[in-house]
């Protein structure tokens, strides 16, 4: 996936440029708004990443100059500010996402695939990652051909780590992905889901050697693994 | 009941009107005296003048100097009602009345004034004696051959003072209701005007909104007396202000420029966190810090959160919450998180509310973390709902491990925490001390009321106001 980035902070993009690499995306970055939006309407890019905050030329006018060209780029707004005005602003110029800073990659990363999916008119009505099938409108997930109905928060935490194969997440990471909670219960409920996942696709006749794709990673989180 | 300005200045007035009631008996009573004599002294010339305008009249040598002496006596005498045995006397010099009164050889010594009477302007010329502790005026009166001498005692002329007293006294005494509701109605409409413009100014005051930039009480509506205050009062806002928006200023730009580090530093710890060995010490390190980074994340969204509340830019995008599917949804989670602890909810299915998603989701997520965070092992929690003139009350109650004691509206304020537990042993689960300041504005951005209470059995409740739809 080809991504433009526009943002002049040099070490937020560093990491955003790493993490897109992590996952295979290309990125292109600019620094100031007007480079931003002269590279934006002479190149074709997947979905752009777009600050406020840019010298040169504000966020918000570089969006509402892509939507002017008739440029129909996903473009998602990343911010530090949140306030409703800020968000309504974006939605109104013509934003399809927003996203507050501070943020985590992988959920960048989720909401860009999303955005082109749903831009493309293309949501894939399964995901298919390392051989387990998750079927979004039955949230069926089969794996070795084991089936199983997930609930709605099996079904979120398994979409969550299947977007962002090969990326570990922490318990609070999850929590607030697939809960959205923002406190800690003190209690060990995302252990608990992902073993009820892992039962519910794995039994004893697995073959030897054949691993869960859903790994823990002891003291740290959950990891689903890219084969 | 003496904490009340307005009863204060109520008594205070009624206390003056009183003291000027009793110093204006005191003092008519020592003032009166003098002009009160005098009218005396001129009652008994003007018969004096009768007395001899009288015995001018009478053949001449019919009377003799006795009688006539005796006349003028038996006549004085008969104008005072309560005369005592020898209080007038009368002789003629020259006369053997003289001879025979002691009073007489007293007189020449005397010093002898005039008085003047304004309205009839005339004058009576008068000699104050002393005679066996006893004062008497002597009044010497001319026109007949020779001069007569009428002395009155001072006793007796004091008592006729003391009636003509006494008559105004009586008279005031009949109309003492009638000063006592006097007094009364003056010291009421007295005090109501003297407060008037206090209560207007309070009323004023009570109006005057901090987060309105320009809002000022306007002096001129006030008495001269007031300017100076209203105008120190009105510096003293404008400074007030100028602090809560730097204030809040600050904490918003600080929270904003937080931010972008914080950004990095999460990337790049859960980079490292990707990076590293699985299962390594590097990598479990790495991850306590990431799980700080989040807790440093969260303070940063709740003071930045709470300055724009403290300048009153909490902005609202108000939609409809069905209460039942919200906290039933959010109560299924918990229950899976603690199984320990005893959920319950009674909430209408028709309860609807309107407020901030977003925000009322923070409050209601702050609320039950605490009702969880703080109960006690095999606790209860339990979430109510219920709709009361036009409003919805939301409670979420607990048992608790805390004492109660302190458990009130200091909850509320920032960085307040209660650590005191029941019982010392259990493990101490830490928060930031602005989840449930954060609860409040978040509320009060919603033009309702928040309210913590105890009661016994170790619970804890937690009610909020919202707007019903």
């Amino acid at each position: 996936m080809n991504i433009l980035l526009i943002e002049d902070e040099q070490r937020i993009a560093d990491f955003i440029v790493a993490g897109f690499t992590d996952v295979g995306f290309t990125t292109h970055w600019e620094q100031d708004g007007f480079r931003g939006l002269t590279t934006a309407l002479i190149k074709s890019f997947d979905a752009i990443v777009l600050d406020l905050t840019l010298p040169m030329m504000d966020g918000l006018t570089v969006l509402a100059e892509i939507r002017h060209k008739n440029l129909s780029t996903p473009v998602i707004i990343l911010s530090a500010r949140t306030d409703l005005d800020d968000r309504l602003q974006g939605f109104e110029k013509g934003a399809d996402d927003f996203l507050a800073k501070p943020f985590f990659i992988e959920e960048l990363i989720i909401r860009i695939k999303t955005v082109v999916s749903r831009k493309k008119g293309s949501v894939e009505k399964t995901m298919v990652q390392s051989g387990l099938t998750l079927d979004r409108f039955t949230r069926v997930a089969n794996w070795r051909n084991i089936k199983a109905n997930l609930t709605q928060r099996e079904y979120l935490l398994l979409e969550c780590l299947m977007l962002s194969p090969g990326q570990i997440f922490s318990r609070q990471q999850i929590l607030k992905q697939v809960w959205q909670i923002d406190f800690d219960p003190g209690t060990n409920v995302v252990d608990v889901c992902v073993q009820r996942l892992r039962k519910k696709l794995t039994d004893d006749k697995m073959p030897e050697g054949e691993q869960f794709p859903i790994e823990t990673i002891r003291g740290v989180g959950y990891r689903f693994n890219n084969y | 009941m003496f904490r009340s300005f307005r009863l204060n200045v109520f008594l205070g007035v009624l206390l003056c009107v009183l003291i000027f009631a009793v110093a204006t008996r005191i003092m008519v009573r020592q003032v009166s005296e003098g002009p009160i004599l005098m009218y005396l002294y001129e009652t008994l010339d003007k018969h004096i003048e009768n007395e001899i305008e009288d015995l001018k009249q009478s053949p001449k040598n019919k009377i003799d100097v006795a009688s006539q002496v005796q006349i003028v006596q038996y006549n004085l005498e008969k104008s005072f009602v309560d005369l005592k045995p020898n209080e007038i006397q009368v002789w003629m010099a020259g006369g053997p009345s003289q001879e025979e009164n002691k009073l007489a050889g007293l007189i020449e010594n005397a010093n002898w004034r005039n008085l003047t009477f304004a309205i009839e302007k005339s004058s009576l010329p008068l000699a104050e004696v002393s005679y066996q502790g006893e004062i008497w005026s002597v009044l010497r009166a001319s026109g007949l051959e020779k001069e007569m001498y009428i002395a009155v005692s001072k006793n007796l002329l004091l008592r006729s003072v003391s009636k003509i007293m006494s008559t105004r006294e009586a008279v005031l005494l009949n109309l003492l209701p009638l000063l006592v509701v006097f007094a009364l109605v003056a010291a009421y409409i007295m005090s109501y005007w003297a407060l008037k413009p206090v209560m207007y100014l309070q009323k004023s005051f009570t109006k005057l909104q901090l987060q309105k930039p320009d809002e000022q009480i306007s002096e001129a509506n006030y008495f001269r007396e007031f300017k100076d205050f209203i105008r120190h009062f009105n510096d003293l806002i404008d400074h007030l202000r100028t602090s809560y928006k730097q204030a809040a200023r600050f904490s918003s730009d600080a929270a904003h420029e937080l931010r972008t580090p914080l950004t990095i530093i999460r990337g790049h710890l859960h980079r490292l966190v990707n990076e590293s060995t699985d299962g390594s010490a590097l990598q479990l390190e790495l991850s306590l810090v990431a799980e700080e980074v989040e807790r440093l994340i969260s303070i940063t969204n709740k003071l930045l959160m709470l300055s724009l509340a403290d300048a009153g830019g909490i902005k609202l995008d108000k939609q409809e919450i069905k209460l039942l599917d919200l906290v039933g949804e959010m109560v299924e989670d918990l229950k899976l998180f603690n199984p320990d602890i005893d959920f319950d909810f009674e909430i209408p299915s028709n309860l609807r509310l309107k407020a901030d998603t977003d925000l009322f989701f923070q409050l209601l997520t702050n609320l039950m973390g605490n009702a969880v965070k703080y109960n006690q092992a095999q606790g209860k929690v339990k979430c109510s709902a219920e709709l009361s003139n036009g409003q919805i009350w939301i409670t979420v109650a607990n048992t608790t491990s805390l004492t109660l004691e302190g458990l009130d509206h200091r909850v509320f304020e920032r960085f307040y925490r209660h650590r005191q537990r029941v019982n010392q042993n259990l493990s101490e689960k830490p928060g930031d001390g602005l989840g449930l300041s954060l609860c409040r504005e978040i509320v009060l951005a919603h033009g309702g009321q928040i309210e913590i209470k105890t009661e016994p059995e170790q619970w804890v409740k937690i009610s909020s106001s919202w707007e019903a739809v």
